[in-house]
């Protein structure tokens, strides 16, 4: 990097101050010595000296990285901050306020809250006191408020024979409060206890030429829709973690049960139970700069004595997340079987590529889960990460409605 | 010989202090004799004129990525290095003091380092301020019964206890023995419950300057290896003396320092760094960790340039055990990242490979056995490290080959790790990176050293890569003597080429009488033929014998 102002005595000198200046250092008699020459060179530079100016846009670098504003903007410890990411499958690209506050509780306890829409008109207000170790790291506990609008949910009927022509949309706004609390049984195992209550209620919705889910569907096609209770929720959950040595794993595994039960609080008809299972493996190759990421999880939804599950609430498939060829939502019912295989490879420290398969459905019968029903894609991508998280993902998707889908977003796929 | 290189530096469009350049080892103007009569000199002078007040330089970390990666800064061409002197050495200066490979050092001088004092015991710290870069958790500190010597504190993360510490005392331990300035640092075991905070404490942060909190040091310590007694390891890092006036990089010069006027990318103990830092991987090695600072010696003021910050060196990522890629690939690599990309992973670059087993997490990731020091990488590039030609790389190997085992141990003893398997596999490894340096670097050239004639015209010489074992003997020396016109910089051939099997021969008679003589030597070894490019040495007659004036190496 040249200093603006002796570029322009570099010119100067280029054009025809060389020979007066040669002149003036021809007027000195020849130096007798390695050391007075030496002195006379830094001499000279004494004459021409000037303070480094940056130029500008390593200015504006310094400026970032010394004020911090990156971290300041994206993600401070405590204070305001644009919340960038999704509310929910399907909303698309969300953003809003948020503020962070870790030091509460002498910095026992974070509180975090986000107002945040999409360009889909979704939004969701979000508040949560997080104490994450108690009784010296061996208890957590969280608490959680929210409230939200969905304007545009899609619904194309239930089980895995839909067609995209179907589709049809509902706005589903919810309240929700809730907790959970749990013990770490070991530094990579928890077992914990969720309760929360929930108010989510259905109107028309309002999605272009699509029409809304009521005109096309009734109460026996697609349970709850003419009337949504409140419901007090309990989940027992136990997690096992111990990938390695992040969640972009290169190795090991996490593996979730959990058990729920929906109690309706209103009219006595949508009680259910659902139970959900994921487990994730990695398997190292080449010493992590290969993986083989597998992926099996199934969710599973059953009432009894004339209950049912509403339909707003059953298991789905699609999205970036599941079959991703598909979009989300694309497929509901009381069942979700789902199996991933990925093959990532590091190709910078920052960059890696995957290919990927995706094979799931979804049955109001667990049993009639059959190979040949079910739904799959595959295709590449490129993830933007490190070992221990992705923050940008392009996949491109080849098989669903359409013979291919593109990606773009900011978590992993599993 | 040096206008010339002055003439091509402003072709390169450098500033007018480009201009101005000499050349330690030659001439500045085509007017001067070859050599001056202080040839060839010790010490550079560099801190003679008074530096003023410069500004600090601050550096984008971003920045000096960008630039160093896709802009290439500096002069780019592969010359002889600017500030050597006549004989090829790098004379004493601000940046640089020639210790080993120059001097004998005793193991204590090694063990002892830079450091002010031989054990620092402080019972209890008031914090100060909290750290405001780098990757290692700390704080900065005071001793309350010395309230005006700043510590700067790190800790281990607690995946890899002593790491981090251990790296940074070896660092500085070896980088000081080699010559660089570096900062006093010191292993303390610190209690937290008697690490107060001062009243004046501030943290600059994601939430701009506040006050530094009890929190922020609980942060501090909550994910710090612990020691079974309760205290803390942690690296005391003594400020050094002066005004911290930014970083220097490894190009061009400070503008507002009138005594920089070698550009850096053209100092031969900056491009010499690349031999130390792979010895080391030191893949942190760029402009960021370093330091200058603002001396004031007898009323005068001078910048003296540090290295800084080895926390991250050997098989220490800091806070991690160094990634697998570390020393073999820079960060943006095109040719092997292009090729795993494109092959879907199924081409698999060598060090993807490396088996490092079982290692001591005090290590972390490091190994000897495929190191190649010529294909070494920092994370990223610098000009300096680009510029390297094979006799700053024989240069630094000497330097490197000079440490001993023992001296090894030592360094490394510093680090004062609990596991002894640590000490002997870091030492082990060192050792083996030293001799892989040696194999490659002391044969890149003619490895002639030490010429010395005797005033009965005995010429004396050195093999420097058979001391070091690197090498079986020359089969010969091709040697071809001249005498030198000093004023004109010209040479006459006094007789034809002789070959003599030992690392000695005779001064031609019709010479006794010269001023100046010079003699040519080529190296005859089949297994090494950069043997074979002729270096020359010349000599002036004193009035006691013979001065060994000038070492050109082909």
């Amino acid at each position: 990097v040249i200093p603006r102002s002796a570029a322009l005595v570099f010119v100067a000198v280029l054009v025809g101050l060389a020979p007066a200046a040669a002149a003036q250092s021809d007027s000195q008699p020849p130096a007798q010595s390695r050391q007075e020459e030496l002195r006379r060179l830094r001499a000279r530079k004494a004459t021409e000296l000037a303070p480094y100016q940056p130029p500008k846009i390593e200015q504006g670098l310094i400026f970032l990285e010394e004020g911090g504003y990156i971290d300041r903007l994206l993600n401070p410890p405590s204070g305001f901050f644009p919340f960038i990411g999704g509310i929910t499958p399907g909303a698309g690209a969300s953003a809003g306020p948020g503020y962070r506050n870790r030091g509460l509780f002498n910095g026992r306890a974070a509180f975090i809250a986000i107002a945040a829409g999409s360009w889909r008109r979704y939004w969701t207000l979000d508040a949560q006191l997080i104490v994450p170790a108690l009784a010296g790291g061996w208890l957590f506990a969280d608490a959680r408020v929210s409230r939200s609008s969905y304007p545009e949910e899609d619904f194309f009927g239930l089980g895995p024979d839909t067609v995209r022509e179907d589709k049809t949309t509902y706005d589903l706004r919810n309240n929700r409060f809730g907790g959970s609390a749990g013990v770490r049984l070991a530094r990579w195992a928890v077992i914990g206890q969720r309760v929360e209550y929930s108010t989510p209620r259905l109107r028309g919705g309002a999605a272009g030429d699509v029409p809304s889910t009521g005109e096309q569907y009734d109460d026996a096609d697609a349970p709850g829709l003419d009337a949504q209770p409140d419901f007090l929720t309990y989940e027992t959950f136990l997690s096992v973690d111990y990938r390695a040595p992040g969640p972009n794993a290169r190795r090991g595994g996490y593996y979730t049960v959990a058990f729920a039960r929906f109690n309706d609080q209103d009219l006595d008809r949508y009680t259910f139970d659902r139970w959900t299972v994921d487990l994730q493996q990695y398997l190292s190759i080449l010493k992590g700069h290969r993986v083989l990421a597998l992926r099996a999880a199934a969710t599973l939804t059953e009432a009894s004595g004339g209950q049912q599950v509403p339909f707003y609430l059953m298991p789905w498939l699609g999205g970036s997340h599941m079959v991703r060829a598909y979009p989300s939502l694309r497929f509901r019912d009381r069942n979700m079987l789902l199996l991933q295989a990925e093959y990532r490879w590091e190709v910078l420290p920052f960059l890696g590529g995957a290919l990927f398969f995706d094979a799931g459905s979804v049955e109001s019968d667990r049993d009639d889960f059959v190979l040949r029903r079910l739904k799959t894609d595959y295709g590449l991508g490129i993830r933007w990460g490190t070992p221990r998280g992705v923050f940008l993902r392009t996949d491109f998707a080849i098989g669903g409605d359409s013979g291919f889908r593109f990606l773009l977003r900011t978590s992993n796929a599993f | 010989m040096c206008s010339e290189r002055l003439r091509s530096l402003a072709r390169r469009r450098l500033p007018p202090t480009a201009l101005a350049i000499a050349c330690l080892a030659g001439a500045a103007s085509g007017a001067g004799p070859k050599f001056f009569p202080d040839d060839p000199i010790a010490v550079d002078r560099d801190t003679l004129l008074d530096a003023g007040s410069p500004h600090p330089v601050e550096l984008s970390e971003a920045y000096d990525f960008i630039e160093n990666t896709y802009a290439s800064p500096g002069d780019a061409r592969q010359i002889r290095a600017l500030n050597v002197n006549t004989i090829d050495e790098v004379p004493d200066s601000s940046w640089f003091t020639n210790r080993i490979g120059s001097r004998p050092m005793t193991m204590a001088e090694i063990a002892r380092g830079p450091d002010k004092f031989e054990k620092l015991e402080i019972d209890e710290w008031v914090a100060v301020a909290g750290k405001p870069t780098g990757f290692q958790p700390g704080f900065r500190a005071i001793d309350p019964k010395n309230p005006g010597q700043i510590y700067q504190l790190e800790v281990d993360s607690l995946s890899n206890p002593e790491m981090a510490t251990g790296a940074e005392m070896i660092g500085t331990i070896i980088y000081h023995a080699l010559g660089y300035n570096v900062v006093d640092n010191y292993l303390v075991y610190v209690d937290r419950a008697k690490v107060r905070i001062g009243p004046n404490a501030t943290i600059k942060d994601a939430r701009g300057r506040r006050r530094y909190t009890e929190r922020d040091l609980d942060d501090v310590f909550r994910l710090s290896a612990r020691q079974a007694d309760g205290r803390y390891r942690m690296l005391a890092s003594r400020f050094a003396e002066g005004t911290p006036v930014g970083n220097f990089r490894y190009f061009g010069t400070r503008s507002d320092d009138p005594n920089d006027i070698f550009p850096h990318e053209h100092r031969r103990e900056l491009r010499a760094n690349r031999v130390f830092a792979a010895w080391l991987n030191h893949d942190d090695s760029r402009a960021i960790n370093t330091l200058d600072m603002l001396v004031t010696d007898g009323g005068r003021k001078y910048i003296k340039h540090y290295m800084f910050d080895f926390g991250s060196i050997l098989g220490s990522a800091t806070r991690f055990a160094d990634d697998p890629r570390s020393g073999h690939e820079y960060l943006l690599e095109g040719g092997p990242s292009v090729k795993r990309g494109a092959s879907f992973g199924l081409y698999v670059s060598p060090w993807q490979k490396i088996d490092y087993g079982d290692l001591p997490p005090a290590v972390g990731r490091i190994q000897g056995d495929y190191f190649d020091p010529a294909a070494w990488r920092a994370e990223y590039a610098n000009r300096a490290f680009l510029n390297m030609r094979p006799d700053d790389a024989f240069w630094g190997a000497r330097r490197v080959a000079a440490f001993t085992d023992d001296a090894i141990r030592t360094a490394v003893g510093r680090a004062a790790y609990s596991d002894p398997r640590a000490v002997d596999y870091l030492t082990g490894v060192l050792i083996k990176r030293r001799d892989a340096i040696a194999r490659v670097w002391l044969n890149g050239v003619n490895p002639l050293v030490n010429f010395a004639l005797d005033a009965g015209g005995t010429l004396t010489f050195e093999n420097a890569s058979v001391a070091a074992g690197a090498a079986t003997p020359a089969a010969g020396y091709a040697l071809s003597w001249g005498r030198v016109d000093n004023a004109a910089g010209t040479t006459e051939r006094v007789g034809g080429e002789v070959t003599v099997t030992e690392t000695r021969a005779t001064l031609p008679a019709e010479l006794a009488r010269a001023d100046y003589v010079s003699v040519a030597i080529r190296s005859l070894h089949p297994d090494h033929p950069a043997w074979a490019a002729p270096l020359t040495a010349y000599f002036r007659r004193e009035a006691n014998g013979w001065t060994t004036v000038g070492l050109e190496r082909e």
